[in-house]
């Protein structure tokens, strides 16, 4: 056990062999318990929260842009997908689609993202421009008959583009615009994008029994932000009425953090009347809707009932 | 979901998973139930009180500054407190060389002092107070002495042999014994 930075003692001392024996320490300290003065209580809160800043890890997560995080998710597919062989493109994956077919919805929607941003135009008429899904059925029902190198040499055609084009957007963040119908900023937007490419990634990866890609931790920060930034929308979406209310989310590993959410759109945080903690990737996933919210392993503390709701509004991601 | 909790219903592991992930709240919670134990041993070992707000200070900014380190597979966190309050107090009266104002203290460390000791008025904790202190006094007498002196005196095996009479072996041995005897000890408490 080292739970310091080692003062320099001389070796083979009882202070040594004490660190060596945390279970007779606690028992020793048991016995000398004596409760602090009152006013050290808030002395040694502000002075652990200068140290160390609420809601955040304890090593620092260098920052990216939004940009640059979709950037490196399409990178990551893009190693994955160089990978696959014409067997692996016939394999399963979501919604009954093919990893071809997956390859042929992202390709659509990468062209779709282009056009909307101003970068080129529509490939083709845009119906049900709304449903996600369902616009995209041509090009994944052409995907799972062409040949995968013709599949796949297209996606990466495409996303050439889009990460040629990228950059400028770094200069357009704050800028409004709307994609499948929803108001989004070119920031939220390039977010919502990196948590669909990696959905889809781990999604072919699922099906061909590859590793699954982990984002970075830089990455795994935006993603948790925004998910938890959208549990109002989440919860209005399914129909909870949360007038008031706030809940405190604890993500705990990579890309972790704690945040005081209200639940209410447009609402201000108040003290918390749940406590929701559990791993940050699997959060993401259930906003993702790749995991279920009851399959979640989290600890929820506070009023059971409220921290259901919560769970289900989680995944306004995938809504 | 997870519900995990030790001898004392208190959930660690989620506890530490929420010091890590930032949520001060948590910090909070683990002051409230463990300050007692860390500045009982910081006042006991410096026999300063201001001092013993200072190391308290120390230990907690420790914990919520390094809480991504802690092992809880190793060690509680009430285990990993006590080490770190053991330690800084230990600092504090070498580099302030208060060995002397420490020895000449109204209160020597063998005896209990009568003032200690609520843990927030918990009856849970006041009794594995009561039972601590039991297991410290159930030891054999050399062991005893040993252990205060080392534990709560700060002094080197060295000075635990001097002070003692015996041989430093003699010292090492005892110490250890006691340390693996009160470990056995809480594992018993704990079943």
């Amino acid at each position: 056990m080292q739970p310091t930075t080692p003062t320099p003692t001389p070796a083979d001392e009882p202070i040594d062999d004490l660190a060596s024996a945390p279970a007779a320490a606690e028992l020793l300290a048991l016995a000398s318990a004596e409760p602090p003065p009152a006013a050290l209580r808030g002395r040694v809160l502000e002075a652990a929260t200068a140290a160390r800043a609420a809601g955040r890890p304890p090593v620092a997560v260098d920052e990216i842009s939004p940009v640059e995080s979709f950037r490196r998710t399409l990178a990551d597919l893009g190693r994955l997908v160089a990978t696959l062989t014409p067997d692996d493109a016939t394999s399963p994956t979501i919604d009954g689609w093919t990893v071809a077919g997956l390859l042929g919805h992202l390709t659509a929607i990468e062209e779709h993202l282009g056009a909307t941003l101003g970068w080129w135009p529509e490939a083709g008429p845009i119906e049900q421009e709304h449903d996600h899904r369902g616009m995209t059925l041509p090009a994944v029902h052409a995907a799972q008959s062409a040949p995968f190198e013709a599949v796949r040499a297209r996606w990466a055609e495409v996303v050439e583009r889009v990460t040629h084009q990228l950059p400028r957007l770094e200069s357009r963040l704050d800028e409004p615009g709307v994609f499948h119908g929803i108001d989004f900023s070119i920031r939220s937007l390039l977010i919502a994008r990196s948590f669909e490419v990696w959905t889809h990634s781990e999604d072919i990866a699922r099906a061909v029994g590859r590793p699954l890609p982990v984002p970075d931790v830089a990455r795994l920060r935006l993603m948790t932000d925004a998910a938890v930034r959208a549990l109002p929308i989440g919860m209005l979406l399914t129909g909870r009425e949360p007038r008031g209310r706030s809940v405190r989310i604890v993500l705990t590993g990579d890309g972790g953090g704690a945040w005081v959410q209200p639940l209410e759109l447009g609402g201000r945080a108040g003290p918390p009347d749940l406590t929701l903690v559990t791993d940050a990737v699997e959060f993401c996933r259930v906003a993702a809707m790749r995991t279920r919210a009851a399959d979640l392993e989290c600890s929820v503390i506070g009023d059971p009932e409220l921290g259901a709701d919560v769970l289900a509004a989680v995944a306004v991601f995938a809504a | 979901m997870i519900a995990r909790s030790n001898a004392a219903g208190i959930d660690e592991p989620v506890l530490v998973a929420r010091l890590a992930a930032g949520d001060d709240s948590a910090l909070s919670e683990i002051y409230d139930l463990m300050a007692p134990l860390v500045f009982g041993v910081a006042r006991r070992i410096t026999a300063d009180h201001l001092a013993a707000e200072d190391v308290c200070q120390e230990v907690f900014v420790q914990l919520w500054s390094s809480s991504g380190a802690i092992d809880l597979a190793r060690c509680s966190l009430r285990g990993w407190l006590s080490v770190l309050a053991h330690r800084r107090a230990v600092d504090w009266v070498r580099s302030t060389e208060r060995t002397r104002r420490r020895e000449a203290r109204e209160h020597p460390p063998t005896e209990h002092d009568g003032r200690i000791v609520d843990l927030a008025d918990e009856a849970v904790a006041h009794e594995r107070a009561d039972r601590a202190r039991a297991a410290v006094a159930a030891l054999p007498d050399g062991q005893r002495r040993a252990i205060e002196l080392a534990f709560w005196g700060g002094r080197s095996y060295c000075e635990v042999a001097t002070e003692l009479g015996i041989p430093e072996g003699t010292a090492k041995s005892r110490v250890r014994l006691a340390l693996a005897r009160l470990a056995r000890q809480l594992e018993e408490d704990a079943d």
